[in-house]
């Protein structure tokens, strides 16, 4: 007979349901709720589970059916034995680990939409894997002083309202088997938010004690982010779950059985401000570069303020992350300085003694020609009438925003090029 | 505890796999909890891990391991597949090495050797799905030959007998000569292949040197030839209305029939008509009453029936029969032309159309409430650009032939007297109960008698 014609019962006579209807196991499992298969057997194989479900249960035998694409080459060729383009899976486990094939696999296949693989992605599963460790041993390696008050309040604020935020995007991209996008905000949250801003904000300088609260705060956001990737990497997370940096585990306590965290609410202007703030200190990283200012360097910094965004609450990150010594709040533009903007506030470097006017002035010249230009693309856009009429309200709305931002932003430098003279 | 400098996969996984085991974590039984079930798409049972089986568990294993720590009773049950059809290619490859033929086994012997097989290779992808880090209940692992689930085989197709939906009956088939079996229509890849269009020279019957011509792509095969086939407004052959014509080589006489199916462009407007071995001309064949005749064996060597190149395979019968064809002066010409071919997807051997008797499902029915289902969203398509393609198929859904001549999978359970005579029955005493009822035996028959007879009994 036709391997079809058993296995179209697969759900049902993998609980016995023909043998001995109404056993528990049937009554509880069955419809089971997911199915993950390939599109080459919707046919063949799902549509006839499903006839089977209804004839011999009266009921469907699962709820979802997630499609998922073809593996291919980075040719986009079909993989096979003859054309001796499939890696050999278990020989990518042995190589990079098996979490960083699963991260691997899964980063590259948005759902629906066929993968081409190629090993580079399992090379970035293991660089992710790496990071973790390094993380970890970061924290591991702080030493706490009990007496010290917590100078983190507003880095671990903004971290808990990130790490919320993060939770709720992925939840909502896991209701829509939009897996692969999960997994990008999992991997942007903890090579990003925690690793690169998160844990700079809070480590102490070298050799330095940390606080007991920024410690705890810390390690509580580190359990959480294992939680949170266990799914994907089973084994790491299972590793450093029972490391006592955590806490001594008892012998059925396992990341695997762990509650997976739950979302809260989260600040969205505390978020919007954190992105601001994130800005300011990359722009004056990039002074320094420019420059070719030591990192060492603690820098004089004025801001003009524009917006609702209380500086002061932030000021300790800046100072810490940018190198920045002081900060003064102005009401006017300040002459002969390094400009930049972060959101509507405009931030002034006053380097008397390294300023070069004319690689200022030509820096400046050169943000105002590509300022021009991408105004008059969104010009163009909002000129063409049918755009216009057939373009979403919000998109429309968008690029008159970015209009808006655009002159604003050509205005003040405009204004930074009068000042220079 | 101290840390090393590098996380080293290789320690960490074999270890953590063999706790999370120790501890039954992945073991589910029904509990108070909201269940959360995947069943895994069984892979061959003697195949190996390839890179589509990782994405797929993959996928699997995040879903199911985020449901377990939500809180949901997490159920992934694992198992095989017997893949008849695969399966049984390889273990007749495996035979085949060792120099022994198929043919010359007995269908227990086969078994016994496929039994092996399964034994020494199946289970090893199940293995390799533990290195991926699979959270499978393995407590629960099944395989679809497994005596549970062929015996729901079995009760699944009595029912399905018993209700009507199920049927026997000569069809058209696709025939893989490889394979020996029937393949389904998916299973065919279809390919433009450069093919010879012979014109052969068939004497008219009464006549000393008149002959019509035909062309034809298969000349193999004009010992089967039941008539052949002109368009009634076809003016070129009105002369030919009511002859015969002499088969050449076997001289077997022959009816000149007239059919508007006939398409009078194509090669000479004469057609040859081989009721047994192109679907088209069966059904024509049906139409005008013309008897059947089979002249291919099962592995697509020629037949007695051919009474020419009896014992010859088809493809070295075509060029013999085209150059004794020439040599007896009925070939007119040779062309070269193009046509597509169907091949088996599994063996790669050109598709022989056979008539076989096959078992089918009624599909129709069945095809409306799992349409439904989609339709009005009780089973989500993710993504859903697929539900035009599922919509499209069970709107054209054709019934299901489940026969396959192959002897690793389940039989269909009819079971078959000397005489031909059948009844469905899960065993061989309620098939017994059935020749009964059906007075194939009376009761006038010895205990001994009954014995012999319930001896000779075969499954299908």
């Amino acid at each position: 007979m036709d391997t079809w014609f058993s296995s179209w019962l697969w759900p049902i006579s993998v609980f016995d349901g023909f043998k001995n209807p109404e056993n528990k196991d049937i009554n509880y499992y069955y419809p089971t709720n997911d199915l993950v298969t390939a599109p080459e057997i919707l046919f063949f194989w799902v549509a006839r589970m499903i006839m089977a479900g209804h004839e011999f249960m009266g009921k469907k035998p699962f709820t979802n059916v997630y499609l998922t694409g073809i593996v291919r080459d980075k040719l986009g060729r079909k993989m096979s034995k003859s054309l001796g383009n499939s890696p050999d899976p278990i020989g990518l486990i042995e190589k990079y680990g098996a979490d960083a094939v699963r991260v691997g696999m899964l980063m590259s296949s948005p759902a629906g939409n066929d993968l081409m693989f190629d090993e580079s992605y399992c090379e970035q599963g293991r660089n992710f894997a790496s990071k973790i460790w390094n993380a970890f041993r970061l924290v591991k390696g702080w030493e706490v002083d009990e007496n010290l008050v917590n100078p983190n309040i507003q880095a671990i604020s903004w971290f808990e309202n990130r790490f919320n935020e993060a939770l709720v995007e992925i939840e909502a991209n896991f209701k829509q088997y939009r897996l692969s996008e999960a997994l990008m905000i999992t991997y942007k949250l903890v090579w990003d938010d925690f690793c690169a801003w998160y844990l700079e904000m809070v480590k102490p300088a070298y050799q330095q004690p940390i606080d007991a609260e920024s410690y705890k705060a810390t390690i509580s956001f580190f359990e959480n982010i294992i939680k949170l990737l266990h799914p994907n990497m089973p084994f790491i997370t299972e590793e450093l779950w029972h490391d006592d940096l955590f806490a001594e585990r008892g012998e059925l306590d396992c990341c695997i059985v762990a509650e997976f965290p739950k979302g809260g609410t989260f600040d969205e202007k505390l978020l919007k401000d954190a992105e601001v703030i994130k800005t300011v200190v990359a722009e004056i990283r990039n002074v320094r570069n420019q420059k070719q200012i030591s990192p060492k360097e603690a820098l004089p910094l004025s801001i003009k303020v524009n917006s609702d965004l209380g500086y002061d609450k932030w000021l300790n990150i800046i100072f810490k992350l940018a190198n920045v010594a002081e900060a003064e709040m102005v009401n006017d533009k300040v002459v002969g300085a390094t400009a930049f903007m972060a959101g509507k506030d405009e931030f002034f470097i006053p380097l008397t003694e390294n300023v070069d006017v004319e690689a200022e002035r030509e820096r400046l010249n050169a943000d105002l020609v590509y300022l021009q230009g991408f105004l008059k693309s969104v010009d163009a856009k909002l000129s063409n009438e049918r755009f216009v009429q057939n373009a979403k309200p919000e998109i429309i709305a968008n690029e008159r925003n970015k209009k808006a931002d655009a002159e604003a932003k050509i205005k003040i430098i405009e204004e930074s090029l009068a000042v220079l003279g | 505890m101290s840390i090393s400098t590098k996380y080293n996969p290789a320690e960490t996984e074999d270890k953590w796999y063999s706790y999370w085991l120790s501890k039954k974590f992945f073991h589910s039984e029904p509990d108070e909890r909201e269940p959360y079930t995947i069943v895994i798409p069984p892979p061959n049972v003697t195949g190996v891990l390839h890179m589509g089986h990782m994405l797929n568990n993959t996928i699997q294993d995040v879903l199911i391991r985020k449901a377990r720590m939500q809180g949901k009773n997490a159920c992934w049950v694992p198992g095989t597949d017997h893949a008849s059809i695969a399966t049984e290619a390889k273990v007749v490859a495996m035979l085949k090495e060792q120099g022994i033929n198929k043919k010359d086994l007995s269908r227990e012997e086969f078994l016994k050797y496929a039994w092996e097989w399964k034994e020494k290779y199946g289970g090893i992808i199940l293995e390799q799905l533990k290195k991926l880090g699979a959270s499978c209940d393995w407590d629960r692992t099944r395989f679809t030959m497994e005596e549970d689930l062929s015996e729901a085989v079995i009760d699944s197709f009595i029912h399905l007998y018993k209700k009507g939906w199920i049927y026997r009956g000569i069809r058209m088939v696709n025939w893989d000569p490889a394979g020996k079996t029937a393949v389904s229509d998916e299973e065919v890849i279809r390919k433009e292949v450069n093919q010879k269009l012979y014109y052969i020279k068939y004497l008219i019957s009464g006549t000393e040197d008149q002959f019509l011509t035909i062309a034809t792509t298969r000349p193999e095969t004009i010992m089967a030839d039941a008539a052949i086939c002109i368009n009634p407004n076809d003016e070129r052959f009105s002369h030919l209305k009511g002859k015969k014509v002499f088969v050449p080589l076997v001289n077997h006489e022959i009816p000149v029939i007239e059919d508007e199916y006939v398409d009078i462009e194509f090669g000479t407007g004469c057609l040859k008509v081989t009721p047994a071995h192109d679907l088209n001309d069966y059904e024509l064949g049906v139409k005008h009453n013309l008897p059947v005749t089979d002249i291919l064996n099962d592995d697509g060597t020629l037949n007695e029936l051919a009474v020419i190149l009896v014992g010859e395979d088809r493809f070295v019968a075509r060029k013999k029969i085209a150059k004794m064809l020439e040599e007896a002066g009925h070939l007119a010409k040779v062309e070269d032309y193009k046509s597509q071919v169907g091949f088996s997807e599994r063996t790669d051997a050109a598709i022989e159309p056979k008539l076989s008797m096959q078992w089918f499902v009624k599909m129709k029915e069945m095809a409306q409430p799992a349409l439904d289902d989609v339709l009005n969203g009780e089973v989500n398509l993710i993504p859903n650009k697929f539900e035009n393609t599922y919509r499209h198929w069970m709107e054209n859904v054709r019934d299901w032939n489940i026969s396959r001549q192959l002897w690793w999978g389940q039989r269909i359970p009819a079971w078959y007297d000397d005489k031909g005579n059948w009844v469905v029955a899960k065993t061989k005493d309620e098939a017994l109960e059935e020749f009964w009822k059906k007075k194939h035996l009376n009761e006038s028959c010895s205990d001994a008698e009954k014995a012999g007879f319930k001896h000779q009994l075969e499954p299908f």
